[in-house]
């Protein structure tokens, strides 16, 4: 896949944020995202991980850094974004059905009628929910809201599209099956996707890349590539040595990481 | 997000029978209630508390002796139909002056904050303590009595048009945003959904207020409408007049209640199931 992006979709400049001065919640975070790309930003949970979606979505303003989207700094939320959130159930609008929430956002989009419907309804084929696009989302289950969420996401067709611990509250099976839709959805697309886990196994399965940060506030560890075959399967793949190593390597990496940030607790200069 | 409370869901079956069940209960009472006050006013024989069967064949003299072919009376067609019209009126505009006001208000947390005292304030002037104010400054015509009925029934509407704006789902506005929505399909399809239970019990509670204050306006200075009807009846010792005029209020408090109910149940259908879960 994409090793050696030639102009990044997205690039984070040493973004800093502190929701109270002189307590931070990221400290130096820097990555950049190619087009075509899927990158995993894998981090313990609280390490700022939504912070950091947030401030690249333009949902909040960030201390200080850079994010710039083709080129362009975030200042408004940019148009050709889109974001699973980790909270589906939150994120699902309860007055509409599903198929009326995947369309809402097309709405808006200098798309024709005919071409939001058609849009709709394949990207519900999408995540296999054609048969409840008329159902509200509270009468899905945990697994189809998120597909429904995706959904959505896909029928708006982003440049980048962020997922922010999408999968962190379903039950295993349901979890596997939905890293697998996302990772047919890259392949099948090539969508950009910022895939946001504090899950190692998921990260290293899903990206072409892996940005690892540290314990709270976080900083950019390191980046990996990720050279496994494009076709992943959850169980063949995840029994390669290729993926333990890097799991290992993964795990390593962030249990340093923890043991030094107690080291840091007080305030750098 | 598991729920880690299990709440014991009753079949849809069971839901019914209990519903038809307290129905029957409910009108049960109300009868053994009318038998009671039918015998308790005719062993009395009190000229003040005429038995409901003469209230009752009174009221539908009056309602329904005028002439074919709807057989309605002047008194259904003027006083009742404007009390009504005045009623609607005043509730009307409070609606939608609440309404908008709220969700100007409710934009920002700052503006919301400074509001609420003021807001508290305007609420807790009882009605009946403006009329005066409302006669001496726009005299006795419909528009002081539909002034005076907005003026009392916005601020539920306003207060909690407010508070269900400022409750909306961070979420659901991040999300709304991330999609790059605009303000007024936001409002439309994320705001006004997602307050809408608060502001349909404002609605609600407004309509309540409206008819105490419609009744009242007509009977302190009423020139026509129920209220006026009521006052003329007894003043002219009219008492089963009276007290038809009082039972067509009653009845129009419990018809305004059943509409507003089956309106909630339509508008808000998602919301009762989404928590009933
Ligand atoms: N709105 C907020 N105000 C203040 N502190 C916040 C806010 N949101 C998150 N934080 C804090 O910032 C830190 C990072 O949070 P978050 O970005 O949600 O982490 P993660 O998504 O990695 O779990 C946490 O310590 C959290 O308590
Ligand atoms: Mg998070």
């Amino acid at each position: 896949m994409s090793t050696q992006p030639q102009q990044p979709i997205l690039e984070v400049d040493r973004l800093h944020h502190e929701y109270s001065a002189g307590r931070p919640a990221i400290d130096s975070v820097s990555f950049t995202i190619g087009s075509g790309e899927l990158v995993s930003i894998v981090g313990p949970s609280g390490c700022g991980k939504t912070t950091l979606m947030k401030s690249i979505a333009g949902l909040m303003r960030f201390t200080s850094g850079t994010v710039r989207l083709r080129g362009q700094d975030v200042n408004d939320v940019p148009a050709d974004l889109a974001m699973v959130f980790q909270d589906y159930g939150r994120s699902l609008f309860p007055w509409m059905t599903v198929e009326a929430n995947v369309e809402l956002p097309l709405r808006y989009l200098q798309v024709s009628k005919r071409e939001r419907k058609d849009r709709t309804a394949h990207a519900l084929a999408e995540v296999g929910l054609s048969r409840d696009s008329d159902k509200y989302p509270w009468q899905l289950s945990g697994g189809m809201q998120q597909r429904a969420a995706i959904a959505r996401a896909l029928a708006y067709r982003p440049r980048l599209l962020l997922m922010d611990e999408p999968f962190a509250s379903v039950d295993a099976q349901t979890r596997s099956d939905l890293e697998d839709l996302v990772a047919a959805v890259h392949r099948k697309h090539g969508t950009t996707i910022m895939f946001v886990t504090h899950d190692i196994d998921e990260a290293i399965y899903l990206g072409d890349r892996v940005v690892v940060l540290t314990g709270a506030p976080s900083r950019t560890l390191k980046e990996l590539p990720i050279d496994l075959p494009a076709d992943r399967d959850q169980i063949e793949t995840k029994a390669t040595s290729e993926f333990i190593a890097l799991r290992s390597e993964v795990a390593l990496l962030i249990r340093q990481a923890v043991a030094e940030s107690g080291h840091r607790r007080t305030p750098q200069s | 997000m598991t729920a880690a409370v299990s709440v014991r869901v009753p079949s849809r079956s069971t839901r019914l029978g209990r519903t038809l069940g307290n129905l029957a209960l409910h009108w049960a009472i109300v009868i053994v209630a009318l038998a009671a006050w039918q015998t308790a006013s005719t062993s009395s024989g009190s000229a003040y508390f005429p038995p409901p069967s003469k209230v009752f064949s009174t009221m539908w003299d009056l309602l329904f002796s005028g002439p074919p072919p709807l057989f309605l009376t002047d008194l259904v067609l003027g006083d009742i139909l404007t009390s009504v019209w005045r009623l609607f009126a005043g509730w009307a505009i409070a609606a939608i002056l609440g309404v908008a006001g709220g969700v100007l208000i409710g934009s920002s947390s700052l503006v919301s904050d400074l509001f609420k005292p003021v807001m508290d304030f305007m609420r807790s002037i009882p009605g009946p303590a403006l009329v005066p104010v409302f006669l001496v400054l726009l005299g006795t015509g419909s528009e002081m009595r539909v002034s005076l009925i907005a003026f009392v029934a916005v601020w539920p509407v306003l207060l909690n048009t407010v508070e269900g704006v400022r409750g909306v789902d961070r979420v659901k506005r991040d999300t709304a945003s991330v999609f790059s929505m605009g303000r007024l399909a936001t409002l439309r399809h994320v705001t006004l959904p997602a307050a809408s239970p608060k502001i349909v019990a404002g609605l609600r509670v407004a309509v309540a207020l409206a008819l105490n204050v419609m009744v009242l306006s007509e009977l302190v200075a009423g020139t026509d409408g129920i209220g006026h009807f009521v006052n003329i009846s007894q003043a002219y010792f009219r008492i089963a007049d009276m007290w038809s005029g009082i039972v067509v209020i009653i009845v129009l408090g419990l018809a305004l209640n059943v509409v507003f109910r089956q309106i909630e149940n339509r508008l808000l259908r998602w919301h009762a199931d989404e928590r009933r879960r």
